[in-house]
């Protein structure tokens, strides 16, 4: 059994510390001890490992030197592998189970993984398969496996080449490592990692970065980094490391003597030209410009001296031996509490405040859309749901598509950004639609593999939509979960599609139903409509009803109908204008309520889809057109608001005292919900899934679809009972807490998943638990 | 045409993209054209334009061709792993969908680059053994006979004057060349094994998806 020691280098780094090690808590891999090496703090990070104490070895570094901290950690560890990662990083969770299967190969000394900035806004792969020279040129992410070689040897006339990792993600054989006396306490800061990948090369050991096993990386502020991300009074820290390095390695190479003092003078000249740059383009003042110039020239001096003049400032051979010779085992970090340890939000190190009783579960959730880039139904639904789960203490991924591949962390989940390319399935290029789904849905599964092998996630949700989890429940990697939101067949009987893209579009979206492990209707009259659609039969043990919810609205944003009030009544609409939502009937009952409340006025918001339903076509006009024709004298008691954001929506329903959607068909009915959220009484039909959203008489009316006769009734009723729109209201919002909020929904989403993976595991499928060593049992199975 | 497709013609192209996935050559051909090409043009550099190759040049280019080899050996030896492993998972899905059992485990290891132990063949074995002996091999040279002259911006000179005095340069060249050919040989001779075998693999897997899915 191979051990760990993950050594944490940190100065004023308490926040992110503390993320780390709850992070750690959820390693599936539970063989390693945790040794923090503080540096000079000024802040409460001892405070942080107070909380820790017995579990995590603390040791003192008395300057802010890196190399110094790594080595101290070294000296420290008892594990055969030492592992390092940032302290403001946290590792995927089988970060250390892939580490333990890389060194069972005893001749690898070094390797490490990738590391992914995820930070929202501008999200990027900071290092994967980097390579570094003798003279310091670094290639961070190699795309192909020799690209980044070719293209650097070119251009750096010859150079040698090493693979190297990054120091947020590197992990050293023990021995190998105190053998070559560890790291190089000259370099501060900067260039300790690819010195050691320089020196392992020279001592002829086997290192090699993989391109798995992330880490997820937010670099925090600190006062070596300025180096990096400004021009300041720390910059000539990099100078200083790079000349050292290309001239202790350059020699250890093999570089000419020429050379190397050429690539220093590059180096200077380099930062000189920045400097004149930026002073020009008045980003620098000149003065500040000369004295950066001159503390160049500090970093470059040190750096040649150093590399000159001085040994390496590794650990002392008889230190080195010391440490090799102790026998004292790992402290394990993680207790038998560790497994039932809720996720932490890495970006700010909020914890959900749930106790759980079983181990959280790892859930990856499917969206072809995803906020903040889109909003419509489907991406809203998965963000809530992804919010619920966090909140519950699980870890969720979501895979959503874009331009580019990148990984950011947002609102509870890890959101994953997937480039799909359209290279398979060529035999389909010309049905548009199915070519697309295909393609996307296997991206989206190659994905999914890297998921299981690095973040060990059990289950895949899938909305039916284009049948995104198809190819992973085909594969069956993983139990497939599939939420039945409208699918492309039922909106191409709407629009009476019959083409070929069409049908194999429904066909597949069927197949996704047949094979999915459990499937998540939302209202027994949705599961009704898609075995009738599809023509399928679903057991009842497969299938779990969970009703959508949404974000309760804060209390002193919820508007009651206050009885006192004398003002005018406002009847609210919300949907797109066209006949399946009851637009028509509204019309013809608009006028009746008018008569007898004349102090009621309509709002209507929504889209006008009157060209696609046929109204256009057959009175030549839009439905607001049409209405404020037909009826000229109530024309200032109905608006028409058209489309409106979510904001003004959000204003709709707060300021409204009456919510009416008379769909002819809703397989959910949101808006209800969104209504009753505000404390507003609402009117719907008896049709789809309305009525177990509904509950009339208690929480409104409902009323026979295309009866505009009943629908007025049951609006001039409840605007002339002031009673009834209060009660009611506060009735709809009670039910909004307890059966219609986000978290409610997330709760039986994660029931209905561990469900799903229970029965996948049962069939001995499972590939995603995690190691049977962990501290408590009950922990999710172990990989065959 | 398309008016006869089929769900399950869909569905069988899923499976067999699924069985293809990780037989993918596209990468590794890349790898392979841009050694071939940097070796090219390395060749012509030092053979082409100077009359007398320095020895120290020549070896740098071929420890850079070495590295690049040794990349592209890396990968294919790590999807051969991946190959053997899924190969593994496919035949126990084949005997269980012959079997009836619906709903089952295909290959989910793909590209990734960390496998079970147990699953790795005695020939991956004497593979990875190779790569590491070639490695190993390849040290022998950091120990030149001639050491560089630690003298700065005139060291290299200082180095070349001496090894022109010495007449070594031929000799350096020549045993070398002897040695990098020899770590070029052994490094071609196991691609074209790993290549051989991923193609047997390839061809077996798609006998199986064709013959009984």
């Amino acid at each position: 059994m191979i051990t760990f020691s993950i050594i944490v280098n940190t100065v004023d780094r308490a926040a992110q510390l503390r993320i780390l090690l709850r992070a750690l808590e959820q390693q599936s891999y539970p063989h390693f001890e945790v040794i923090v090496v503080v540096g000079p703090t000024k802040d409460d990070t001892l405070g942080v490992l107070k909380n820790y104490e017995g579990r995590v070895v603390v040791e003192r570094c008395p300057e802010a030197n890196l190399s110094l901290s790594r080595n101290i950690g070294l000296l420290a560890a008892r594990g055969d592998i030492v592992a390092y990662i940032d302290d403001d990083a946290v590792p995927c969770f089988n970060w250390l189970e892939s580490l333990a299967k890389l060194f069972e190969d005893d001749a690898l000394a070094g390797t490490g993984g990738e590391v992914m900035a995820i930070y929202l806004q501008s999200p990027f792969m900071q290092h994967r398969l980097g390579i570094v020279s003798s003279q310091a040129e670094h290639v961070n992410i190699r795309t192909s496996w020799v690209d980044g070689l070719v293209k650097a040897a070119e251009s750096s006339q010859g150079h040698q080449w090493f693979p190297r990792m990054m120091g947020a993600n590197m992990a050293f054989r023990r021995k190998a490592l105190l053998e070559m006396g560890g790291f190089d306490a000259f370099y501060i800061y900067i260039a300790e990692e690819s010195d050691i990948a320089a020196r392992l090369a020279q001592a002829g050991k086997v290192s090699y970065p993989v391109s798995e096993m992330p880490v997820y990386h937010l670099p925090a502020s600190s006062r070596n980094r300025v180096v990096f991300t400004n021009v300041g009074r720390w910059w000539w820290l990099e100078t200083r490391s790079a000349a050292y390095y290309c001239i202790k390695n350059g020699r250890d190479h093999g570089e000419a003597s020429s050379t190397i003092a050429l690539r220093l003078l590059h180096l200077v000249n380099g930062h000189w030209r920045r400097y004149f740059d930026l002073a020009r383009a008045k980003e620098l003042g000149v003065g500040q410009a000369l004295k950066m110039g001159a503390l160049e020239l500090r970093g470059i001096t040190a750096g040649t001296m150093g590399g000159l003049m001085r040994e390496r400032q590794i650990i002392a051979p008889a230190d080195a031996q010391n440490a090799l010779m102790t026998t004292e085992a790992i402290r394990p970090f993680q207790d038998a509490q560790s497994p039932l340890q809720p996720v932490v939000d890495p970006t700010n190190g909020r914890t959900p405040h749930v106790t759980l009783t079983e181990p959280p579960l790892r859930i990856c959730l499917l969206s072809h859309t995803y906020p903040p880039m889109a909003y419509d139904g489907v991406a809203r639904l998965t963000h809530l749901m992804a919010r619920g789960l966090f909140e519950q203490g699980h870890t969720v991924h979501v895979l959503t598509t874009a331009e580019r591949n990148s990984t950011a962390f947002y609102d509870g989940a890890y959101v994953h950004s997937i480039k799909y390319d359209l290279d398979r399935y060529e035999r389909y290029h010309g049905l548009t639609r199915l070519f697309h789904a295909l393609n996307h849905s296997h991206a989206a599964h190659d994905k999914i593999k890297r998921l299981i092998q690095n973040d060990g996630i059990q289950i895949v949700d899938s909305p039916l939509w284009l049948f995104e989890g198809l190819t992973t429940a085909i594969s069956g990697a993983l139990p497939v979960a599939v939420r039945l939101v409208t699918a492309g067949a039922q909106v191409a009987a709407m629009h009476n599609e019959r083409d070929d893209d069409s049908r194999l579009v429904g066909q597949m979206e069927r197949e996704l139903i047949v094979r999915a492990q459990h499937i998540l209707p939302n209202t027994q009259a949705t599961l009704d409509n898609v075995i009738k659609t599809y023509g399928v039969e679903i057991a009842p043990e497969r299938c779990s009803i969970v009703p959508y919810g949404i974000v309760p609205a804060p209390e002193d944003a919820v508007r009651p109908f206050d009885v006192t009030r004398q003002d005018d009544l406002t009847v609210l609409f919300v949907g797109r204008l066209e006949k399946r939502k009851g637009i028509a009937d509204l019309f013809t009952a608009i006028p009746k309520v008018l008569e007898k409340v004349p102090n009621a006025r309509f709002v209507i918001a929504g889209a006008d889809n009157s060209r696609h339903d046929g109204f256009a076509e057959r009175t030549g006009m839009s439905y607001a057109t049409w209405f404020n024709e037909q009826h000229k004298a109530l024309a200032s008691r109905v608006e028409f608001k058209g489309m409106v954001s979510d904001d003004d929506l959000q204003k709709l329903y707060q300021a409204c005292d009456l919510f009416v959607a008379p769909s002819l068909y809703e397989s959910f009915g949101l808006v209800y919900i969104e209504a009753m959220n505000y404390a507003k009484p609402v009117i719907g039909c008896r049709a789809g899934g309305i009525p177990e959203v509904v509950d009339d008489g208690v929480t409104g009316r409902l009323v026979d679809p295309e009866s505009p006769g009943q629908l007025a009734e049951a609006m001039i009723g409840l605007l002339q009972s002031p009673q009834h729109l209060r009660e009611m209201g506060l009735a709809g919002r009670g039910q909004v807490l307890t059966r219609f909020s986000y978290t409610a929904m997330a709760e039986k989403f994660a029931a209905a998943y561990r469900l799903a993976v229970g029965a996948h595991t049962q069939r001995g499928h499972s590939r995603a638990g995690g190691n049977p060593d962990r501290p408590t049992a009950g922990f999710p199975p172990a990989r065959e | 045409m398309n008016r006869n497709l089929s769900a399950q013609d869909v569905v069988g192209e899923i499976e067999f993209e699924l069985a293809h996935s990780s037989l993918s050559q596209d990468e590794l051909g890349q790898g392979i054209q841009a050694v071939r090409q940097y070796q090219n043009q390395v060749r012509a550099e030092i053979f082409g334009l100077r009359g007398n190759p320095d020895p120290r040049e020549l070896a740098r280019r071929q420890f850079q061709l070495n590295d690049m080899l040794l990349a592209v050996l890396h990968q294919m030896s790590l999807n051969l792993r991946a190959s053997q492993l899924e190969q593994r998972q496919l035949a126990e899905w084949v005997r269980d969908r012959a079997s009836g059992f619906e709903g089952l485990p295909q290959p989910v290891a793909g590209n990734v680059q960390t496998f079970e132990r147990s699953n790795v063949t005695r020939s991956d074995d004497d593979l990875l053994l190779e790569i590491q002996n070639i490695l190993r091999s390849s040290k022998l040279w950091l120990d030149p006979d001639v050491r560089p002259v630690r003298v700065p911006i005139i060291g290299g000179l200082l180095t070349r004057l001496r090894a022109a005095l010495h007449d070594v340069s031929l000799f350096y060249t020549n045993r070398l060349g002897a040695r990098q050919t020899a770590i070029n040989q052994a490094l071609c001779d196991a691609i074209l094994r790993l290549a051989e075998e991923q193609q047997q693999l390839a061809h077996a897997r798609r006998v199986d998806v064709e013959d009984g899915k």
